[in-house]
């Protein structure tokens, strides 16, 4: 037990150092950005001092949460960062670009003292360059600086609080979980308020019944009698199956005359004092801040997610079931299917709440971005500096995850090989320092992100020559964008003769481009010579969810994601051409290649051959257009995806599984693998 | 030390795997095919919001396939974060034994299974073979490598 404890609080620690760190980078990078741009009016000074104030808190704040697990060698270098910041705030120091790389360099350092924590393989970085640097401009190192106002923030989640004095609400209704899970933030201000100002707090059962009904009694009346003989500050239904009854809380001066309410069982609450609170009456491991945000961990609302799929499973089998109810009189049948339809729509609105609740602006992603750009600028001796736009789009956060090291090879790129050099930039009439955007865009399930820049453009027929010589291409074809991209992606091409710091072209696009598909996303590029290029990731919103196509091939049901499909239609057995290498179909005047999907997966065809009627899905896929063959389609579903994630299944072509009504899987096809090598 | 163990049965020979390694026993019901998967994958089931690969245990141990039939069970195992289902002739039986009792196998056996096999309990009258589940549950690397190299040098 004490094993997993120790586990959540490193957790909470990597968690937390994490955000620090990152918080504190950007915040260098600011600093940075406003002593380059050298203007000193009112507002950018103080602005300027916020930045330091709170990058001193930062890594004050580091210095305790390195304290607090034991990483000594962390402890001293934040301590050495908080004395080189303070140093700063006090003005006896001053920024220059060499402070502030040795600041970026041992926040750099911290960063992988912090990683030891969680890999404990990892050697510990040596920080003797880190302490020498900062010591020199601490001039004199001082004894530990307290800073003058406490961090702002908790640091440990609300559970452990460590205000011994006050009473804690949560205390009060800690034999009643129920009740206390089901209070939300101003509730409990509302409880905390009646506390401070000393009245007594009741809570009341009240179970409403057909016979107390019939007497005039109801929740409602209830309600009204208790909110007229003190404050009512919250009515909490209790649900246990068929059994309905009321929770109802109250606040008085005086304590109620429960002889006044029959009907009710009461309990009365006492105060506990707050260290004495049973752990089970907190929400366990969430923290609730001042903002009202709830800081919950991914994998709850994952389960919260298979749990509404389970629902969605049942619904189904609820709605089959339908059809064995011939007999029923047409009203109940009627009634039965409004109330099966609208509990679809409820099921949609809560997998559609809880998916909402992973979603994290793109700016995170976009984050480490502009550090990125910098060093790797500083080390080309080029000017680069990042613009966003539309960083608020929000984006699942399980997708931001995985996009980070396809936008970093994007962003490379263009620093290494779009944004030129300062001096030939200026030769053609453009600002030295070059500009990388991020743009986020969203398309209904769609998220669009944009890495631009304003360099020299990509040279159609560089890349085709380039190819030519790779033996690739025949020398003198010409080629367009898509196809120039296709040739970036590929493996082995670079246009650039000498190796450098950044990895050529080739080796980044190809990575950019195979995680955008993992993802069941794609790349496309645009460019103009002399004035830049944009690479656009599309990506899906949320990999956990996917509107399918469910279609029949020989004895097996499977899932086409429906962003994949560009059409559905019959198959008419004339429009087909059969050739030696396949079957090409004419469909409205264009051909199109079709692949049986039983063919390509090796299904037993069925006992009665080939079905009368087949259908085709023809598929997104770049200039060649497929259609994939299937016996039979059965309609159109929102399921949550299940990865395959045991290494017995690790199998290409494979998205994922999907229960279906009948209690078996279906696998999710990723269609681009099954088609491509046609 | 007395330990609950979970008896099954291939071919004709009885199976033990430890019951605490054992989530749940289930009816077999619908497999759901994986194109590709290694051959003895049957398929996927879906078990309490998890999707489980179902290992054949028959083509584990490269013995002839035979129709499941209502008394074929799927053992469901739980290996460190992993969940598997493995597809047995019939499981029914739960013993207490000795962990400390197991002997190892005796010297050149080579039968069914050889080498997923950690040792055997002596039962009254008969023999259970304590299954090694994390070696029956990984694809064999050498297996696969050598069927590479036959593939590559057809005979």
């Amino acid at each position: 037990m004490s094993q997993f404890d120790s586990q959540d609080f490193l957790q909470d620690f990597l968690q937390e150092a994490g955000e620090h760190l990152e918080q504190a980078r950007r915040h260098l990078l600011e600093l940075e950005e406003l002593d380059r741009a050298g203007r000193k009016t009112a507002g950018e000074k103080a602005t300027r001092a916020a930045l330091i104030d709170d990058l001193f808190r930062s890594f004050h704040t580091l210095k305790s949460l390195c304290g607090m697990t034991g990483l000594e060698p962390g402890a001293r270098l934040a301590h050495a960062l908080e004395s080189a910041l303070d140093g700063l705030r006090k003005g006896r120091i001053q920024t220059t670009p060499r402070l502030l790389d040795g600041l970026f360099h041992a926040a750099n350092t911290l960063s992988e003292m912090v990683e030891t924590v969680r890999d404990p393989s990892a050697p510990m970085p040596d920080a003797r360059l880190d302490h020498d640097l900062l010591e020199q401009f601490a001039q004199r190192p001082e004894a530990p600086v307290e800073p003058p106002e406490p961090p702002s923030e908790p640091m440990f989640p609300a559970g452990t609080a460590s205000s011994a004095e006050t009473v804690h609400p949560a205390g009060m209704l800690a034999g009643y979980p129920r009740v206390a899970a089901s209070f939300n933030e101003t509730d409990w201000l509302r409880l905390q308020d009646a506390l401070e100002r000393g009245l007594r707090l009741s809570l009341a059962i009240f179970a409403p019944s057909n016979e107390k009904s019939r007497q005039g009694i109801t929740v409602t009346q209830a309600r009204e009698q208790l909110a007229h003989a003190g404050e009512l500050i919250k009515a909490v239904p209790l649900i246990d199956g068929a059994l309905v009854r009321f929770a109802l809380v109250t606040a008085s001066t005086q304590p109620l005359d429960r002889a006044g309410f029959p009907e009710m069982e009461w309990h009365e609450l006492t105060a506990i004092q707050s260290g004495k609170i049973p752990a089970a009456s907190l929400p366990p491991r969430t923290t609730v801040s001042s903002t009202g945000l709830v800081r919950v961990e991914m994998r709850r609302l994952e389960d919260l997610l298979r749990q509404a799929g389970d629902l969605s499973v049942t619904h189904w089998r609820l709605t089959s079931l339908m059809s064995q109810l011939e007999g029923a009189p047409a009203s109940a049948r009627q009634d039965l299917r409004r109330t099966l339809e609208r509990m679809e729509r409820n099921l949609r609105d809560l997998r559609a709440s809880i998916l909402r609740a992973r979603l994290v602006p793109l700016a995170e992603a976009f984050g480490p971005m502009p550090l990125a750009v910098r060093d790797l600028a500083r080390a080309m001796q080029k000017e680069a500096h990042v613009v966003m736009e539309g960083e608020e789009t929000e984006i699942d956060k399980d997708v931001v995850e995985r996009l980070l090291n396809p936008l970093l090879h994007l962003v490379r790129n263009a620093v290494a090989h779009g944004i030129e050099p300062p001096a030939d930039r200026e030769q053609m009439g453009k600002p030295s320092s070059g500009t990388v955007t991020l743009r986020g865009k969203s398309e209904g399930d769609t998220i669009l992100i944009t890495v631009a820049d304003d360099g020299a453009g990509i040279s159609l027929p560089s890349v085709a020559a380039r190819a030519a010589e790779l033996g690739w291409l025949s020398p003198g074809v010409k080629i367009n964008e898509e196809e120039a991209l296709a040739i970036l992606c590929r493996p082995g091409f670079s246009t650039q003769k000498q190796s450098d710091l950044s990895a050529g072209r080739g080796v980044g696009m190809d990575v950019a481009r195979r995680s955008a598909q993992a993802m069941g996303g794609s790349l496309s590029m645009r460019s103009e010579s002399g004035k830049g290029t944009a690479f656009t990731l599309r990506l899906p919103l949320t990999l956990l969810m996917a509107r399918v196509i469910l279609v029949r091939a020989g004895p097996e049901t499977y899932a086409v994601p429906i962003d994949r499909v560009e059409e559905l239609f019959e198959i008419e057995a004339g429009a087909i051409t059969r050739l030696e290498s396949g079957e090409i179909y004419s469909l409205r005047g264009t051909s199109i290649a079709l692949r049986r999907l039983a063919d390509l997966l090796h299904l037993p065809s069925g006992a009665d051959g080939q079905p009368e009627r087949q259908y085709g899905l023809s598929l997104r896929a770049g200039d060649h257009r497929t259609a994939l063959v299937v016996d039979r389609l059965l309609g159109i579903r929102d399921v949550v995806v299940r990865t395959l994630s045991d290494p017995l299944l690790a199998l290409p072509g494979i998205a994922g599984a999907t229960e279906l009504s009948d209690g078996s899987v279906a696998l999710i096809l990723n269609v681009q693998e099954w088609t491509r090598s046609a | 030390m007395n330990e609950p163990y979970i008896l099954f049965q291939v071919d004709d020979a009885s199976y033990a795997v430890p019951a605490k390694q054992v989530q749940q026993v289930e009816m077999v019901e619908r497999i759901t095919r994986v194109p590709n998967a290694p051959d003895f994958v049957q398929g996927i089931v879906y078990v309490r919001g998890q999707v489980a690969p179902v290992i054949n245990v028959r083509q584990r141990f490269h013995l002839p396939d035979v129709p499941t039939s209502p008394r074929s069970r799927l053992l469901v195992i739980h290996l460190g974060e992993r969940l598997v289902a493995l597809l047995v002739d019939s499981a029914r039986e739960f013993v207490r034994l000795d962990s400390d009792a197991v002997q190892p196998l005796p010297g050149g056996l080579s039968g069914p299974g050889r080498d997923y096999l950690q040792g055997v309990f002596s039962l009254p009258g008969r023999l259970a073979l304590l299954i090694d589940l994390q070696r029956l549950l990984n694809p064999e690397e050498k297996e696969a490598l050598s069927e590479d190299l036959e593939a590559s040098h057809p005979s």
